[in-house]
């Protein structure tokens, strides 16, 4: 727990929305220890998900270093950071994002599949994640077949399937009943509590109240919550 | 990503929007079958053409004329072809270019015109239009022996016989498996003058110097010597097999020379008759006539000569030795070249028509592929998100972009080889008895194999673009597209 898996060091990414320039980081700074859990809060448009994509290296900065694992990922080419998401990050987006067209496992597989993990394996491990999520008896099963609850379990399967270190939950629950997200959320701590870093971006007090730390986000800037 | 999963998920991706897909690859499919069907029957037609001037042993001829402007089918026709510095051909020349190193032997052919320009009628008086057909004239020999279906070729000691072509054996009233009854058959035909053995002119009027309608005496009497009408009765010997020379009846040189020759009376040539100084009192002595032949023949020559060289090899040189005596050498060869030039241009324009249908399928499938990306823009952004490179995603789309050419070439293909099956089955026997051989229907597997590579590539082509655009969605928007 004292490691730090990620630094970020003066970060800035800005956008431009016609001829405004927006401030979606302005020189954040944060470190991120192995196996936390973590909770970004804030208002929409604060820069929370675009904190989440650069942990996640979907986005790169405009300014600053993005060290993850000590590797710099600020400056690397798309090659190097794909293959940074696959095997270290596990993204779970508010809205499942599951392919309609294929099912259960298949989804589970994806990352394996871009990973070049072998036919028998990959089937094997997926398995093993949607046992993990208690969906053993929905493999064969297609999106439009499950609940939300389930569809969320299967991108959280997903998520874990390539070994993953790191979890970013985009306001997972945002789309389920209370209770459903509550099952979602013991989901992802029970994976917190086996050494996964767990990120979740909300603006639920609840469940930054479940987090071991929670950051929030104000026009791009962070302060330490607690 | 493994290639293998690249097929395993293109494969499963195109059928996602199977009406889509399907369209799509009909448009690759009707391309992939023209050309396919198009250049199938350009490849029978030329080998078709290239195998029957081989059967007909024209490779290793050359024939000579007499007119150096010679164009290469009297390779087959015996006629010289018209216009320019004209040399005889006679046995003398035949006899010189026969000594020509690599030549094994010659024959001189005559074109019999007086055939015809005769109206021609067979044994029951029914009249046959030959006027497409030529007549051709040999001196019968080994050298001059043909395919025949039917009968036997033509003899030295034939006279009044002919070697009749498939298409004036169809003339005659016969299917094409009827031959042998039409061997032994009579034709009917007629000559203007007296020509051949008919030697019983009248004598010119008696030359009256006193009288004023002498010149008008003289004129009916060489009209009455010019359309004096005889009769011909030919035999058919034999019928030629399908080939180059359908066209073409053959009949003995002797019997077409004496056909050619033309009998009249000429007047001798007599001392002037010293009359003295007084005018009008002595008369010219009556004229005397003797009876003699204008051979056509003799004035004109042969048509052409035909040299058949030993082998393939030395026939260009025998050409260019005939062609330095300043007389005209054609060679098959250069039919047969001119044959290719002819196929070539056919094949290019209608390369260009397949080319351009497959255009217009490459274009069906870069709008099937951006359809397919903008819909999956989401999909992309989850597998950028799940750790695919953007060459991961250009990939995917252009090899399922491949895969719509890839069928599309596949079904093409069997439906070009359905229909030329088809064809073969419903109308192949009047295929062949238009002398057209089946093999032209035959579609060369080399063929098949490029077409589905080529429709394949173009596939990828056309996939190219749409799947670049997708490999460079920004995955954050392409996850937030609704």
């Amino acid at each position: 727990m004292d490691t730090a898996i990620i630094e970020l060091k003066g970060v800035s990414r800005t956008y431009k929305l016609g001829d405004e320039v927006v401030n979606a980081l302005d020189k954040v700074n944060l470190e991120v220890k192995s196996g936390e859990f973590l909770a970004i809060v804030g208002p929409s448009g604060s820069g929370k998900s675009t904190l989440a994509n650069i942990i996640g290296g979907l986005d790169t900065p405009n300014e600053g270093t993005v060290q993850i694992d000590g590797e710099d990922l600020s400056k690397v080419g798309d090659k190097k950071l794909s293959f940074y998401r696959n095997k270290h990050i596990g993204f779970v987006f508010q809205s499942f994002n599951l392919q309609a067209s294929y099912n259960a496992l298949e989804n589970v597989m994806l990352p394996l599949v871009l990973a070049k993990t072998g036919s028998k394996a990959r089937t094997q491990r997926a398995k093993e994640c949607l046992e993990a999520v208690g969906l053993a008896d929905r493999l064969r099963h297609y999106p439009n077949q499950l609940s939300g609850g389930q569809r969320q379990r299967v991108a959280i399967a997903r998520a874990l399937s390539n070994q993953t270190s790191i979890i970013i939950a985009d306001e997972p629950t945002g789309n389920l009943d209370s209770q459903k997200g509550d099952e979602i959320m013991q989901l992802l701590k029970g994976l917190n509590k086996q050494g996964i870093t767990l990120i979740v971006i909300t603006h639920d007090p609840n469940i930054a109240k479940q987090a071991s730390r929670v950051i929030s986000i104000q026009d791009g800037k962070v302060r330490e919550s607690r | 990503m493994k290639f293998i999963d690249y097929i395993r998920f293109g494969l499963k991706n195109i059928w996602r929007q199977k009406a889509r897909t399907i369209l799509t690859i009909i448009a690759v499919m009707i391309g992939a079958t023209s050309v396919v069907l198009m250049l199938t029957i350009i490849f029978g037609a030329k080998d078709a053409a290239i195998s029957q001037i081989e059967s007909a042993g024209a490779l290793t001829q050359v024939a000579v004329s007499g007119n150096t402007d010679i164009s290469s089918d009297s390779v087959f026709s015996g006629n010289s072809g018209g216009g320019g510095d004209t040399a005889k051909l006679t046995d003398a020349i035949l006899t010189k270019v026969n000594a020509i190193p690599h030549v094994s032997g010659g024959y001189a052919q005559l074109s019999a015109w007086v055939m015809k320009q005769s109206s021609i009628t067979d044994a029951s008086g029914k009249k046959l239009n030959l006027s497409n057909s030529d007549t051709i004239a040999y001196q019968p020999s080994p050298l001059t022996e043909r395919p025949i279906v039917a009968g036997r070729n033509l003899t030295p000691d034939d006279d009044n016989s002919i070697l009749i072509s498939q298409e004036t054996l169809i003339k005659m009233g016969y299917a094409k498996d009827q031959a042998a009854a039409a061997v032994g058959q009579t034709l009917n035909f007629t000559t203007q003058g007296y020509v051949g053995d008919d030697k019983n002119v009248p004598l010119p009027p008696t030359q009256d110097p006193g009288q004023n309608n002498s010149k008008q005496a003289n004129e009916d009497y060489y009209n009455t010597i010019k359309n004096h009408q005889g009769h011909q009765t030919i035999t058919v010997v034999g019928v030629l097999a399908a080939g180059v020379y359908d066209r073409e009846d053959f009949i003995p040189l002797s019997y077409a020379k004496k056909l050619m020759t033309q009998w009249q009376w000429q007047q001798k040539e007599q001392a002037p008759v010293d009359c003295g100084k007084t005018m009008g009192q002595c008369s010219q002595p009556a004229p005397e006539y003797t009876l003699t032949s204008m051979s056509q023949f003799d004035q004109q020559g042969y048509s052409s000569l035909v040299l058949k060289v030993d082998s393939v090899e030395n026939v260009a040189g025998v050409a260019a030795a005939v062609k330095k005596m300043g007389l005209g050498a054609a060679t098959a060869q250069e039919m047969i070249d001119q044959i290719m030039q002819i196929f070539k241009m056919i094949s290019i324009v209608f390369g260009a028509i397949g080319g351009i249908s497959l255009f217009v399928a490459a274009i069906g499938v870069i709008n099937t592929m951006i359809m397919a990306t903008l819909e999956r823009t989401r999909e992309i952004g989850v597998m950028r998100a799940c750790g695919a490179t953007r060459a991961a995603v250009r990939r995917l789309f252009t090899f399922e972009a491949a895969l719509l050419g890839f069928w599309g070439g596949l079904f093409g293909c069997a439906i070009a080889y359905a229909a030329s099956l088809a064809v073969s089955h419903f109308a192949g026997s009047q295929l062949s008895s238009q002398g057209i051989p089946l093999s032209v229907l035959g579609i060369q597997p080399w063929l098949i194999m490029v077409t589905i590579a080529t429709t394949t590539i173009v596939g990828m082509l056309a996939g190219y673009w749409p799947a670049v655009r997708a490999a460079r969605m920004n995955p954050v928007e392409a996850l937030r597209y609704e």
